[in-house]
């Protein structure tokens, strides 16, 4: 009985691909066993009708569907034994080479913690705590990054005389304006810049600072977020990126932001719809405001929200605060994003790239803190401008003419509105390893089980020779990439 | 799932690429329209807000009439935006007394006998679906009425723009006629 059921349904369904995929599914369901306790699969729908044959994968296709993702820290999860294991010959049976024996091969380094950063303990691999409130699991990190602490067991880094440099440079920032302490870090592709960044963000937030993380600045211009003409401003404003970093500067900040206060009454949505307008008094707490903002899921109230929290943060003296922003050079070219006549939006004219270049510039400062942001290098779609190159120095790989035009708007921002309290300072990050940092890396790799012959010295030697030194090809073109069984 | 003007745009889909299922909306056309809404690359259709898909219909349904874009200002880097105590309106009033004022120049302009050059917009000459469909039954017929090589081969079904008939015309026979769509 049930078997002509289900012989009717296959017919029926392959005769007629237009049918719904619903009756079929109904005609199915009425057989016993396994496939009525199977969980109900996802009504499929199909823009056309689906053709003969494809419903089992056009099924499978819609049971993936797309989950947002985060941009959490990947946990690192060992394969199974039996994945490991050597494939049987005619002699000799599966075997689990001695390396991956169930010996605890887990890396056992010192934590990443301001302490920690001396000239002494230069050229020692450091790892980061994995806390839900780390800037680096909430704010993200940079894509290559990223991809290094997938395959890492702990993501860690080493500490470079660059970083206690940076630790100093920081120290002396705490109790000054970000007007003094605005620093661009920059250096060949590959050199360890947004490293670097990553470890003054980390620094930052161990020692109380209020951090502003942005990890991929290009996400801000390249069009994925919503974007609206405000009159007030006369700029186009992200509802949606907005939202998103007021959501992160308070999960990352709430401690600090609930000890802070409204300095003056705040009336969110005034210019929006009139029934939802909230008005804030003088003496509320950041979070609550913030918690306010984050609860409307509409994104309507995220930027006025981020401009009262910023002028907060600006005039308070209480928490040095450091806005952190990876791919900077990415805030000086045309946006991705067109305005109605089909012209594209240069970056100032949208409010969040528009906000990281007032503080880059000085034309906004914090009374207490530092605006420290890394150049990407490797970028071909946004590659390091003119103006950039003109004001940090930084040199040309090509020879470039004079007659060249270069923005006037962007070279005010690069150099600083108010030409007399200087510009923007570059950190200039070493280009090589030295041996004792490239020795550090190489030990984390090696405890991690990355390395596929024995003969360590001589690979060390060979992979720091070819890579030149420099930090990534090191780890991805040499010791990642280098097979030679021993 | 949004019907516009008769067509089904999945949610899941890219506005920008779902807007190409119009005939006569391609992926130029579709990104401009998407400009002129203020509508992301990587936007969806279920992300569309209510507005922005009244204000594509509206525009899609006669491109011709649609009002002109209003060029608003954008700050320069020493702008400084009013207080929040100004109402919203009031800047809006303020815009739209400077519209005019711009509008009575141009005709001021235009008077003397040195019109202002406007901008030519591409999307105000978009011609969609039966619109479209009927602009090329007119040319094929007009192509035909003056008795031109091109309506001859239109009425023959056969390739139009010179190509071999010994071999391959077989779209050509297929699809060519006088009363094409």
């Amino acid at each position: 009985m049930s078997s002509s059921i289900l012989s009717a349904a296959t017919s029926g369904a392959a005769s007629c691909s237009q049918r719904s995929l619903v009756t079929s599914r109904l005609l199915v369901q009425q057989t016993r066993g396994a496939a009525q306790k199977a969980p109900a699969v996802k009504v499929a729908q199909s823009i056309g009708g689906v053709k003969k044959g494809q419903k089992d994968k056009w099924e499978r296709k819609i049971s993936r569907e797309y989950t947002h993702r985060q941009h959490d820290i990947p946990v690192f999860t060992r394969m199974s034994e039996d994945k490991l294991k050597l494939p049987k010959t005619d002699k000799s049976p599966a075997v689990l080479p001695e390396q991956f024996q169930p010996m605890s091969t887990s890396l056992n380094l010192p934590l990443f913690e301001p302490k920690a950063i001396t000239r002494k303990n230069v050229g020692t691999a450091a790892g980061f705590d994995l806390t839900p409130t780390n800037p680096a699991k909430v704010f993200g990190l940079p894509k290559k990054m990223f991809l290094e602490f997938r395959i890492l067991s702990t993501p860690c880094s080493v500490i470079r005389d660059v970083t206690v440099e940076t630790k100093h440079k920081l120290e002396k920032a705490k109790d000054s304006s970000s007007k003094d302490s605005r620093i661009v870090l920059t250096g060949r592709a590959g050199c360890g810049k947004s490293f670097l960044l990553h470890q003054a963000v980390q620094y930052a937030k161990s020692e109380g600072w209020i951090v502003l993380y942005i990890p991929r600045a290009k996400t801000l211009i390249n069009s994925t977020t919503t974007y609206t003409y405000d009159l007030r401003t006369q700029t186009y404003l992200q509802p949606q990126a907005s939202y998103r970093i007021v959501e992160k500067l308070l999960t990352v900040n709430s401690d600090a932001l609930s000890t802070l206060t409204l300095s003056a009454p705040f009336t969110l949505g005034a210019d929006q719809d009139k029934s939802k307008v909230q008005v804030f008094k003088e003496g509320t707490k950041l979070s609550e405001l913030a918690q306010a903002c984050v609860k409307d899921k509409s994104f309507q109230s995220a930027c006025g929200t981020l401009e009262v929290l910023m002028r907060e943060l600006e005039g308070q003296t209480k928490f040095p605060v450091l806005m952190a922003i990876d791919d900077f050079q990415s805030l000086f070219h045309d946006t991705a994003y067109r305005d109605p006549f089909f012209r594209p939006i240069k970056s100032h004219h949208l409010s969040l790239p528009r906000l990281i270049l007032e503080y880059a510039s000085g034309k906004r400062n914090f009374a207490k803190g530092a605006f420290l942001s890394a150049l990407t290098a490797s970028d071909t779609q946004y590659a390091i401008p003119l103006e950039l190159q003109d004001t940090l120095e930084l040199g040309n790989r090509h020879p470039v003419s004079p007659y060249v035009q270069r923005s006037e708007t962007l070279l005010q921002y690069a150099s600083g509105l108010d030409a007399n309290a200087g510009g923007l300072q570059n950190l200039k990050v070493p280009e090589k390893f030295s041996v004792e940092e490239a020795q550090a890396l190489f030990e984390v790799w090696k405890d991690d089980l990355a390395l596929t012959n024995s003969r360590h010295d001589e690979s060390f030697m060979a992979k720091y020779v070819e890579s030149d030194g420099n930090p990534r090809d090191f780890v991805w073109k040499g010791v990642l990439a280098s097979y030679a069984p021993s | 799932m949004v019907h516009v003007l008769g067509k089904k745009l999945p949610d899941n889909h890219l506005a920008r690429f779902a807007l190409t299922q119009f005939y006569g909306v391609g992926p130029k056309t579709a990104h401009r329209l998407c400009a002129r809404f203020q509508i992301h690359d990587k936007c969806k259709v279920k992300d569309l807000t209510p507005f922005q898909i009244t204000s594509l219909a509206s525009f899609l349904s006669s491109p011709a009439t649609a009002p002109p874009i209003p060029r608003y200002p954008l700050a320069p880097p020493k702008f400084v935006s009013p207080a929040p105590t100004v109402p919203l309106s009031e800047l809006q009033a303020k815009f739209r007394e400077s519209q005019e004022a711009l509008v009575k120049e141009k005709a001021a302009l235009a008077e003397k006998g040195t019109p202002a050059k406007e901008w030519n917009d591409p999307l105000k000459s978009l011609k969609i679906e039966s619109e479209l469909r009927n602009q090329i039954r007119e040319n094929i017929a007009h192509q035909r009425m003056i008795g031109s090589y091109v309506g001859r081969r239109h009425a023959m079904h056969l390739p139009v723009r010179g190509q071999n008939t010994q071999t391959n015309a077989k779209t050509a026979k297929k699809l060519n006629r006088l009363d094409r769509f």
